[in-house]
């Protein structure tokens, strides 16, 4: 069995505090990296020992693999945990943590890479018979026969897309096949135009798609575990904002067939440590037609974890740590069946009623909820700055009740009792998604938000309470916060329209 | 009686009267939670001040709004030390991609001064008030730090 017991997690916000605790939980001692404005951060304040790694840009701090290593060194650290984001996925990091002599919380180089590039992890899927969504790439000197062909063999409906581009341009969709040589045609010809190059390929065109996830486990030698589904179908230009567990109104056959095709990738790749496999599912009218496709598998801890945490009784951290041991899982887990419903909603700092935005400043207060099944993994407390440099996910608050209903319940009473002063939030809009008839009728579908919610705005009515709390409000804190922060964006400034948003 | 809003201390209680409105009692507050009750009906809610003092946040079961503290100015982030001279600061770490404007020279509220490039956002700094251009202190291509003073402006008539 190899030896851990400090760990050095090379991360920051919430997934680093989660994995602190998760560490400390099982009796090892925890390092933590932290740049400039991270210093009074919860998760050092939560660590065992905390090395600076440079200025709050991450490429001078937490991307940089020379000085995360050398921290691990520094503290004697024998092990190293990526999180998610940053480097969780960075195959030349897990080289180099190994290299180094450190055992790294997280699969090995190949399986990252492998599954890192979209082409191989298909090729992959496919060798272990997991469905990927069929496509066809015509060659130029194909003939309106050959395309058609290829067409029927795929289904309908089908997107037609430019190889070279993105942006929607050379990008048709053909609900008949008869329309299909025509459109070819057309959008080779904007894509000659748009890109320089003519090439364009044939997708089948999943609509009401939902994303639906498998949790697993791989112990290195071919043997695999399952953990569940998770859907995460309410994404916003595929940034997740909800994500459930178990995937309500979906035939457990088919929630069966996929965890199946998830086992057999983990076991044929041998893949170590935890992961998720990432599918995406046709829902066409009623629950007829539930093909599943693969899409990726992401070789870390996922955001989303809590909620299987929570339904299936298990903490994947300590999983992550039994396997970087050498050690298995508990036999029991593969026998186990979900129990319970659990719901998450993120906490993004972000202004849904301006493009959402990132939302910058001080967080004068903060109020997380509390109470029967409940859990918050927060990464910012009252007096943090939220900063433009990371990603403006602030928390994740996690619902769990007997049933579906229950936990949803428990989320509203939750959302209603978070209060985050200084930032706007994607709160209110989170609890309008939870109270619309498409969530409660379990009928979400990836593009739904971007559909029917892409003009959303927060209500502007005022009654005469909430006139009398601002006026009490105002007199209340006329002295201000003490010790304030830096001025927010001053009015003197003026952003122009040129936002470039990393999703 | 007076139509403005007003919050008084008033036999042991802090009370809030509104226009037309039967006035409200503060039943608790303890930042950062304040009750209010009227008629025997309580609401409560969450409140804090901004960083910089300049408005207050507000939520109530969930909905939070930010309210400016009203007769404060709004131009945050402009020092007007000397009467009529304005410093106008960078919030934050960026580099200059246009200066439009040179010293000396007359400008409208409301007109760009400055292009800045952070946080791969685009911002231009505006004349608060007609002003004239006393200094710039950076050119195109240079890096600014939070707080460096970008701009200097006179006020003119």
């Amino acid at each position: 069995m190899t030896q851990l017991s400090r760990v050095l997690v090379a991360n920051r916000g919430e997934i680093a505090l989660r994995v602190i605790r998760g560490v400390q939980a099982l009796g090892l001692e925890a390092v933590a990296v932290y740049s400039e404005v991270d210093a009074g951060s919860l998760a050092v304040q939560a660590a065992d020992h905390a090395v600076p790694i440079g200025a709050p840009p991450p490429g001078e701090s937490y991307l940089d693999i020379e000085k995360v290593i050398a921290a691990a060194r520094a503290t004697g650290a024998d092990g190293i945990h990526p999180g998610y984001g940053f480097l969780s996925e960075n195959a030349d990091f897990a080289q180099a943590v190994a290299e180094a002599g450190i055992t790294f919380l997280g699969p090995t180089p190949e399986s990252i890479r492998l599954m890192g590039d979209k082409t191989q992890a298909g090729d992959q899927a496919r060798a272990s018979g997991v469905p990927t969504v069929p496509a066809f790439t015509p060659s130029p000197e194909a003939t309106v026969a050959e395309i058609s062909a290829a067409a029927e063999k795929l289904g309908t409906p089908l997107m037609i897309k430019a190889a070279a581009g993105g942006g929607g341009k050379g990008m048709r969709i053909a609900r008949d096949l008869a329309e299909v040589p025509e459109m070819v045609e057309a959008a080779q010809r904007e894509a000659q135009t748009a890109f320089g190059d003519a090439r364009v390929f044939l997708e089948r065109y999943i609509e009401r798609a939902r994303h639906v996830e498998i949790q697993v486990v791989g112990d290195g030698k071919g043997g695999a575990l399952t953990l569940g589904a998770r859907d995460c179908s309410l994404q916003r230009r595929h940034q997740k904002l909800i994500e459930e567990s178990p995937v309500p109104a979906v035939p457990a056959a088919v929630i069966q067939d996929m965890e199946t095709a998830a086992s057999n990738l983990v076991q044929q790749t041998q893949y170590r440590g935890a992961g998720t496999v990432e599918f995406i599912l046709e829902t066409r009218d009623g629950d007829s037609g539930h093909a599943f496709f693969f899409l990726e598998m992401n070789t870390r801890l996922q955001v989303e974890h809590p909620v299987t945490e929570l339904v299936q009784g298990v903490d994947l951290v300590a999983l992550q740590v039994a396997i970087a041991r050498g050690e298995s899982w508990d036999p029991d887990l593969e026998q186990r069946s979900p129990s319970g419903h659990a719901i998450e909603v993120r906490v993004y700092a972000e202004n849904p009623g301006v493009g959402f935005l990132p939302s910058i400043g001080t967080l004068t207060e903060v109020v997380w909820p509390q109470g029967p099944g409940i859990r918050v993994d927060a990464g910012v407390a009252s007096g943090d700055e939220v900063t433009l440099y990371y990603d403006p996910l602030l928390a994740k608050i996690i619902s769990y009740g007997v049933d579906r209903d229950q936990a949803i319940a428990r989320m509203r009473r939750a959302l209603a009792e978070t209060f985050i002063a200084g930032v706007e939030t994607s709160l209110e809009f989170c609890r309008e998604i939870l109270d619309s008839t498409a969530f409660r009728s379990s009928q979400m579908y990836t593009t739904l938000i971007e559909d029917e919610l892409s003009d959303w705005a927060p209500r502007e009515d005022t009654d005469a309470w909430q006139s009398a709390a601002i006026e009490a409000a105002l007199h209340l804190t006329a002295g201000g916060p003490v010790g304030g922060g830096p001025p927010k964006l001053p009015t003197a400034w003026e952003s122009l329209r040129d936002w470039r948003h990393d999703s | 009686m007076s139509q403005a809003p007003r919050v008084e201390q008033r036999d042991g209680a802090l009370w809030v009267t509104l226009p037309n409105e039967e006035p409200f009692r503060v039943l608790s507050w303890r930042a950062p939670r304040l009750v209010l009750e009227r008629g025997n009906v309580i609401k409560s809610f969450l409140i804090a001040p901004s960083a910089d003092g300049e408005s207050v946040w507000v939520s109530h079961e969930g909905r939070t709004r930010q309210h400016e503290r009203p007769g404060r100015s709004r131009a945050s982030g402009v020092a007007a030390a000397v009467a009529g001279h304005e410093d106008l600061s960078s919030p934050m770490p960026g580099k200059i991609l246009q200066v439009l404007v040179a010293e000396g020279q007359q400008v409208e509220a409301g007109q760009r001064l400055v292009v800045v490039e952070a946080m791969k956002m685009e911002n231009a700094l505006r004349a608060p008030h007609d002003s004239t251009v006393t200094k710039i202190h950076f050119a195109e291509g240079d890096t600014v730090a939070a707080g460096d003073c970008i701009v200097e402006l006179d006020a003119t008539e």
